[in-house]
């Protein structure tokens, strides 16, 4: 009975969308209209998350525990994302339609118990998200969406080289309970998973497409990607790797978790580094979350645990709302000097704009993990459970890279505190939506900041 | 358990935040609500002073428990030792609100919202005695002095706050590394990951040689404090942040901010890491001594007042720094009164700079001279703040050096008599610093016409002054304070 | 009631300092303040006087006014006591001290800042007399820095000179050099006895004694350098001379009479420690017989009528110290309270000479005051003959004593004595050399040596005085408010020594003084008794050699006409003549070899330890770090290739690494 409503539901959800897609079209009202079905269907399919515990089709699929919390939180943020990208222009509504697809990608994505599920929701997701960066409109947007298209291609195809390497070591493709008959071919086929995850996640050597995609796409389409890849991505890998990693043999064990904390170490040094030298703060965003992925690799190391994965739940959201956050501020920032390179966009900002400048300040600081913010409490957490399961060199020297961190993060509240402004600055004028999202992003990075218990009550 | 300890704690939070909403370019009312605050702030501290019944044990004021988030738990206590330096840091808002008054700037409001939002930091790193919550307000402080400087700073602001911001918070998160690592020790041994006294001392961290986790652990700890102190070698920051930051930033660090890092050394290292302390005392003892020493030539050969100043505090936190380590009660107590008489004569000697940079907008010591003849009100108080400085008997200064040297002189004479050299030299620079600006005959054209501080002006100066000499006459008014706290630690393992 | 006295005898001075100190904005004028601190002085004068008639009858009094510290059983009170030993100095400093203020009044009545003056005067007594009557180490070094303030203050009372500055900030330092041993002695002595009140170092246990040697060697020795900063011992006298930059009448009490003294008082009142170690009495004689016969050296040849006398201060302090060396402390004080009268008789009257003249303070363009200045000549000449030692003054009684003593001390006696005699001789040739270029020679037998002398012109008082004392040379005699105090103080140094008749004189009531004083310090031990005739004989003969040293010095500057000889001596004994006139090149000597190398090391840790080590390493982190983020950045045109390259060369270690596995499985 659950099975059907649930098929249902995502019937509704498929449908409504087709609707928009096909409205945008229509030469007057048409982006109006797609614009409100788009939302209704986000809104209907949240509320409707709302009628059961646990969905499953067969055994492909299966939604239950933390996996509904991160749904329902995902598809609150669809809904933001929506709200952001407005209908005040055709192109920005058609993103908005794009991403619902993204969306359903990610929720298959996240209940996909066998690998051929599991692929195509993946390809989904991946090419919507070439698309989205193609139409971001920006001067290298597509430039950068080849190449971004290009490297995921290499990528998916390595992968269903790992799919293969699987299949042969279990004879099966599900991924829940199979019965490991050849270590080798399992650990290469983790080891293919590994290679996956941190492309997907940017970690370091596999960063090559972040920090372009990141400089050359437009707002919206930044959340899309921060909310859905990177947190159904990052949480579908980790917690699965961490399930795969318990079935395989001590002695590969030992190798493919030596090879993620060497990832992690090494993204999070590279993360760090890289981002000091940066001008442009938006690639100053694209390394930190360099870093930041290094951070959460470690988790990959963890035994599953459905503490951990309720932590890593929270680390991921609290992450990417901060991220977008910062990012929406620059983007606003950056439409006011249009004529400059970004290096210089904050400077004096706080002085005309001291609302948007003391968020930004905020965000960022929560960013860099200054306490009273989110930011702290999930590095805090994060940490203690690194040191608990005695990767203690590990987490140090991540710290340690963490100092380098602040560098850059107080580079931003320095520029907009300092006073050596060329063009003075007008008043930003926000919309509301925009305003929304700000206040949102602020409440819960202090809520979670002071008393993070409320975020990791919600289960 | 104090009911209404939460509002009392974020008045000044709330009053920092009432400076947005203050009307923008009515100075006059922004800065009597400056006055107001720093009033109703000093006021409510002495009140919970008060309060206290008995000074030596800790007072849980609150305690709010987070079960889901390792069941980490802010616990917010005071006893006579984080009270005393309450009184402090208050008494000392109301010392930079009175001391500026004459500040002239367009950003008024940030001024003040950031001094606020600094001393309610402070307030709460204080009183926080979890060590979770000391974290996170002792790095929340470094933000709005941050801003300040980097705001309100002289010429090479930018890179004196980047330095201060970046040496600090580096030290701290080795600090947070280590509170990581004895959190999951604490949830590994009882499955919470809360940390106070009870838990870490059940942690029984063992210590053998460097290695060993007690060592690293009080190793973390002790750079982390030793950045903020500064102690020698680690006090690069100090100068320029000094030299760089507005009056109000100078005086905030000098009179409280350096002296969070001892107050962490009390509280924390030393109850908690007896067996690295006992094992390194010598070690911090030298560096102690060798900061005295270094401090005051170095101070000695400066050609600017507010560097001078600021080595000079290098030099007195050597001191401090010694009567922590030795281990001997007295010398502790002694330190922790160096820490008051400290914050009373250094921001005085801030203050001083301060009314001598608003008139001729320089600090170059060669640019004054024989001041004594035009602002006679100023060179009166200003002699009496440095003597206080120079450790002369019948003023605070004596008190806290002639104690901390007896009582290491008891565990290490060697380094007494190389502390005690600071007898010695602190006149040499100090004298200097004075007779440079205050006597010798009127050279410069300009000084002739400088006109005397006004009585607004003397007020901190006279109640420092005041200070001064009563704190030297009788030191038991503060002594009786924190004496049982001391004892207290003396208890734990000191 | 004795205690509340006791109590009183600090607070009137106190209020004095604060009374003057509060008036002195709405200008009352100079008289008034004068009084002010006059009229406390001599309040406490009185009470002194009450009280110590209580202590000579029946023992110490004391009052504990609170508590200032406690250190496991040490006490630190601040506690006043009136014993047998302050007796002695509470007296000297309220009843100079008031006749001082007194004659100040009438010195500095055309002064402006006078308020200042007193106030700091005042400021002085208070301290000196907590210094007097401290019961214990700490009360005693708060009057000890207290005392060096103020006289830091009084030096740089003209502070518009740069020099008096200097010469102050000389004088603070140095006091610190000692302070700096009087605190690590004063610790260790607490440590080891397990209290600082003097009352119970007055009979110390002697097992403790013989228990921690070393460490009250050690103490004692640190006690000792602060002796020597206050009193103006060697090494650390240099201080005293150019004290003289203050106010004439402050030379007089505190770099003269009082203050100076305080390193004696010192050492009596440890004496019942010292005792025991006959290494730190022997470095402590030594010590003064050097200053001694090094002061007086200098003395002789110098020309500004205020350094002769400061040097014959330091000189007169050595010979105290030695006294204290030799074990002889009950006479060391009583050469301090005979030297009291006559040095601020002489100071008195310098500064008499030196208002009379204008402020002129050079020797050589005096003279022939005799007739001008009858008074202040003849209260000079009792001082002269008391300092001088010419038997049934003052000065001869105590002098002979500690001669005779150093004479018996075991050991180093001879060696000692000779000294402490040599020095008295040139003692006297100065003080007569002195005495007849200001007073006897008429001017004109010296006008040759103005021009010589010309460059020595002391311009450190105020202009207005200089160029009026260059329009008329009107020489004058003081006013009575002044030479009043001259003959007081001129019959107290004539009378003052017969408190202490030696032996010979009268046997019933000899040596009372030093008799009252021994209830306190060591009593003079381990001198074999001299036989009364040859105490005798060594009187007449010390006596002689005096008497024949002043007739040279008479026969070199008067006798012989423009001073030929003194001309012939001048040129035969050149480099001996410019050492002394130079001071031993002392200060220079210190000024290298102390001063600039710190200076110095002060540079190098600024210039290249701060710099270079210090802010180095910061740098140094900060550019490897940024460096190799420059070298690193790899956001170049090409990232496709990159980005395809890296995913392959990572595929490949991933594999080759699992491979390896596989092979070392």
């Amino acid at each position: 009975m659950e099975n059907f409503t649930f098929v249902q539901n995502v019937l509704i959800f498929l449908s409504i969308n087709a609707v928009s897609l096909l409205c945008l079209n229509l030469k007057k009202y048409g982006k109006y209209i797609s614009y409100a079905t788009t939302l209704i269907a986000a809104i209907v399919f949240f509320a409707s998350l709302f009628d059961a515990n646990s969905y499953g089709i067969s055994d492909l699929f299966t939604l239950e525990g933390n996996k509904i919390l991160l749904l329902k939180i995902v598809s609150v943020l669809n809904v933001f994302m929506i709200l952001v990208n407005g209908y005040y222009s055709l192109e920005k509504v058609k993103n908005s339609v794009l991403m619902s697809y993204m969306f359903l990608g990610g929720v298959f994505l996240l209940g996909a118990n066998d690998l051929m599920t599991f692929y195509v929701a993946l390809e989904t997701i991946a090419l919507v998200g070439y698309a989205l960066v193609a139409t971001s409109g920006l001067e290298n947007s597509r430039e950068a969406a080849v190449k971004y298209l290009i490297q995921g291609s290499v990528i998916s195809a390595i992968f269903l080289l790992g799919v293969a390497f699987y299949l042969g070591a279990t004879n099966s493709l599900t991924l829940v309970g199979a019965s490991v008959i050849n270590q080798e071919f399992y650990a290469i086929a983790l080891g293919i998973f590994i290679l996956t995850t941190c492309f997907k996640l940017g970690a370091f050597p596999f960063h090559a497409w972040i920090a372009d995609v990141y400089s050359n796409v437009s707002l919206g389409n930044l959340a899309a990607n921060f909310f859905i890849s990177k947190i159904i991505i990052g949480f579908k890998f980790i917690t699965l790797l961490q399930v795969l990693l318990l079935e395989c043999d001590p002695h590969f064990q030992d190798i493919l978790i030596r090879i993620i904390q060497v990832v992690a170490v090494m993204s999070a040094f590279y993360g760090n580094i890289m981002a000091l030298v940066q001008g442009q703060f938006k690639r100053i965003i694209a390394y930190s979350s360099v870093a930041h992925t290094g951070y959460m690799l470690m988790m990959v190391c963890l035994n599953p645990d459905d503490a951990y994965e309720t932590q890593l739940i929270c680390y991921l959201v609290i992450y990417s709302l901060t991220a977008t956050g910062i990012i929406l501020i620059l983007n606003q920032f950056a439409e006011l000097n249009k004529n400059q390179d970004g290096k210089n966009i904050l400077k004096g900002g706080f002085y005309k704009n001291k609302a948007l400048a003391s968020m930004l300040v905020v965000f960022v600081l929560s960013l860099a993990g200054i306490p009273l913010t989110s930011g702290f409490a999930m590095k805090y957490m994060l940490f203690t459970n690194y040191f608990k399961e005695g990767f203690t060199i590990e987490a140090t020297s991540i710290f340690i890279s963490s100092i380098i961190g602040l560098a850059y993060y107080i580079r931003f509240v320095s520029d907009l505190f300092s006073e050596e402004t060329n063009t003075v600055l007008p008043a930003i004028k926000t919309r509301f939506s925009e305003t929304l999202v700000h206040v949102i992003i602020l409440v819960s990075i202090f809520s979670v900041g002071i008393a993070p218990s409320l975020f990791l009550g919600l289960k | 358990m104090d009911q209404l300890f939460l509002i009392k704690f974020l008045i000044p939070l709330f009053w920092a935040i009432s400076f947005m909403f203050a009307p923008k370019n009515n100075e006059r009312t922004i800065k009597l609500l400056a006055l107001i605050g720093s009033i109703v702030t000093l006021s409510y501290s002495v009140k919970m002073f008060m309060d206290l019944t008995d000074p030596a044990v800790l007072q849980t004021l609150l305690k709010f428990e987070m079960p889901l988030f390792f069941n980490i738990s802010y616990t917010f206590a005071m006893d006579g030792l984080s009270g005393l330096l309450l009184l402090l840091n208050a008494f000392l808002l109301l010392v930079v609100v009175v001391a500026t008054w004459d500040i002239k700037t367009e950003k008024l409001r940030l001024y003040y919202f950031l001094i606020f939002l600094l001393t309610w930091a402070v307030n709460g790193s204080l009183l926080s005695t979890s060590l979770y919550g000391f974290y996170i307000f002792w790095e929340v402080m470094l933000i709005p002095l941050f801003i300040l400087v980097g705001v309100f700073g002289g010429e090479n602001r930018r890179y004196a706050s980047f330095k201060f911001f970046m040496m600090t918070a580096a030290g701290s998160i080795l600090m947070l590394a280590s509170m990581c690592f004895m959190s999951a020790m604490a949830y590994k041994l009882n499955g919470s990951y809360d940390l106070n006294y009870e838990v870490i001392n059940s942690l029984n961290l063992k210590y053998d040689g460097f290695y060993s986790p007690q060592s690293l652990i009080f190793w973390s700890f002790t750079i982390a404090f030793f950045l903020k102190v500064p102690v020698f070698p680690f006090h690069s920051w100090l100068p320029d942040a000094h030299v760089e930051a507005p009056t109000a930033g100078s005086i905030i660090l000098a009179g409280i901010l350096l002296k969070l890092g001892i107050y962490g050394f009390l509280r924390f290292v030393i109850p908690l890491f007896p067996e690295a302390v006992s094992a390194n005392r010598d070690i911090v003892l030298y560096l102690g001594a060798t900061g005295v020493i270094y401090g005051a030539l170095t101070a000695w050969v400066q050609k600017d007042i507010k560097k001078l100043v600021a080595f000079s505090s290098i030099s007195h936190m050597g001191y401090i720094i010694m009567g922590v380590f030795s281990q001997n009660p007295f010398a502790v107590k002694g330190a922790v009164f160096q820490m008051i008489a400290h914050g009373i004569s250094t921001p005085g000697l801030f203050i001083g700079v301060h009314y001598l940079y608003t008139r001729r907008h320089t600090k170059k010591l060669d640019q004054f001279g024989g001041l004594a003849a035009v602002m006679p009100r100023f060179a009166v108080l200003f002699f009496i703040i440095t003597a206080g400085s120079m450790a002369v008997p019948m003023t605070c200064g004596f008190v806290g050096e002639f104690m901390i040297i007896m009582g290491t002189y008891q565990i290490n004479k060697v380094v007494a008599m190389l502390a005690a050299t600071g007898i010695i030299l602190s006149p040499i620079y100090l004298l200097k610093m004075y007779h440079l600006t205050a006597l010798g005959e009127l050279v410069h054209e300009e000084n002739k016409t400088l006109k005397d501080i006004s009585f607004l002006e003397a007020t901190p100066l006279i109640i420092l002054s005041v200070f001064t000499v009563v704190l030297g006459l009788y030191p038991k008014l503060v002594m009786g304070l924190f004496d049982g706290t001391i004892n207290f630690f003396v208890n734990k393992g000191l | 009631m004795y205690e509340n006295y006791l109590a009183l005898i600090p607070l009137f001075p106190l209020l004095a300092f604060l009374l003057n100190s509060i008036l002195i904005k709405n200008k009352l004028n100079n008289v008034q303040a004068g009084a002010i601190t006059f009229v406390s002085l001599f309040v406490s004068f009185i009470l002194v006087i009450i009280t110590s008639m209580h202590v000579y009858n029946n023992g110490p009094v004391n009052v504990k006014l609170w508590e200032w510290m406690t250190y496991g059983n040490i006490k630190f009170n601040i506690h006043f006591v009136m014993d047998e030993l302050s007796v002695i100095l509470s007296l000297m400093v309220t009843g100079i001290g008031s006749a001082i203020a007194f004659f100040s009044i009438g010195y500095m009545d055309h002064e402006e800042k006078v308020g200042k003056f007193f106030a700091f005067f005042a400021l002085f007594a208070f301290s000196m007399l907590l210094l007097v009557h401290g019961e214990n180490f700490l009360v005693l070094f708060m009057g000890w820095e207290g005392v060096g303030l103020s006289s830091y203050l009084l030096i740089g009372f003209w502070y518009e000179h740069t020099k008096n500055g200097n010469a102050a900030k000389k004088a603070f330092i140095a006091n610190r050099v000692g302070d700096f041993g009087l605190v690590l002695g004063m610790i260790g002595f607490a440590l080891v006895f397990n209290t600082i009140s003097f009352s119970e170092l007055r009979t110390p246990d002697l097992a403790l004694i013989a228990a921690n040697k070393e460490m009250l060697i050690v103490s004692s020795l640190l006690l000792v350098l602060g002796a020597a900063g206050k009193s103006a011992q060697v090494p650390l006298f240099v201080w005293l001379p150019d004290a003289m930059m203050g106010p004439t009448p402050v030379s007089a009490l505190m770099h003269a009479a009082t203050m100076v003294t305080a390193g004696i008082f010192l050492l009596c009142r440890v004496s019942n420690v010292i005792v025991h170690f006959p290494v730190v009495l022997d470095v402590i004689a030594w010590m003064g017989a050097i200053t001694a016969l090094l002061a007086s050296l200098i003395a002789i040849t110098q020309t500004d009528i205020k350094k002769i006398l400061a040097y014959s201060t330091v000189s007169q302090l050595g010979y105290m110290i030695l006294a204290c060396g030799v074990g002889a402390f009950s006479t060391g004080l009583f050469h301090v309270f005979t030297h009291a009268f006559f040095k601020a008789l002489l100071f008195l009257c310098a500064a008499s000479v030196i208002y009379g003249c204008h402020h002129e303070q050079d020797i050589f363009k005096m003279g022939g005051l005799k007739k001008k200045m009858p008074i202040t000549f003849w209260t000079f000449t009792v001082g002269f003959l008391a300092i001088a030692g010419i038997p049934g003054f003052s000065g001869f009684f105590s002098k002979d004593e500690i001669l005779s003593m150093a004479l018996t001390n075991p050991g180093n006696g001879v060696w000692l004595y000779s000294v402490a005699l040599l020095t008295a001789l040139l003692t006297a040739f100065y003080m007569m050399r002195m005495l007849v270029l200001v007073f006897i020679v008429e001017p004109a037998h010296h006008e040759a040596h103005k021009d010589e002398k010309g460059h020595k012109k002391k311009h450190d008082k105020h202009d207005k005085h200089d160029d009026h004392a260059h329009e008329h040379h009107e020489v004058h005699e003081s006013p009575s408010v002044m030479t009043i105090p001259l003959i007081i103080l001129a019959f107290c140094s004539f009378a003052a020594g017969y408190l202490g008749l030696p032996h010979i004189m009268s046997h019933e009531n000899s040596r009372q003084f030093q008799g009252f004083i021994e209830k306190f310090v060591a009593k003079t031990a381990g001198h074999e008794h001299i036989t009364a005739q040859n105490e005798i004989i060594m009187m007449i003969v010390t006596t002689m050699l005096i008497l024949c040293s002043m007739g040279l010095a008479y026969y070199i500057y008067v006798v012989n006409d423009h001073n030929k000889m003194r001309d012939n001596l001048k040129s035969k004994f050149k480099t001996l003549w410019s050492i002394s006139s130079s001071k031993f090149k002392i200060d220079e000597f210190y000024e290298l070899v102390i001063i600039k190398p710190l200076y110095e090391i002060g540079h190098f840790l600024v210039d290249v330890v701060e710099t270079h080590i210090v802010n180095g390493v910061v740098k140094l982190v900060t550019r490897v770090t940024t460096a190799s983020g420059s070298f690193l950045d790899d956001t170049k045109p090409e990232r496709l290739e990159m980005g395809i390259l890296y995913i392959v060369i990572g595929l490949t270690i991933i594999i080759t690494a699992i491979f390896n596995a596989f092979i070392f499985r």
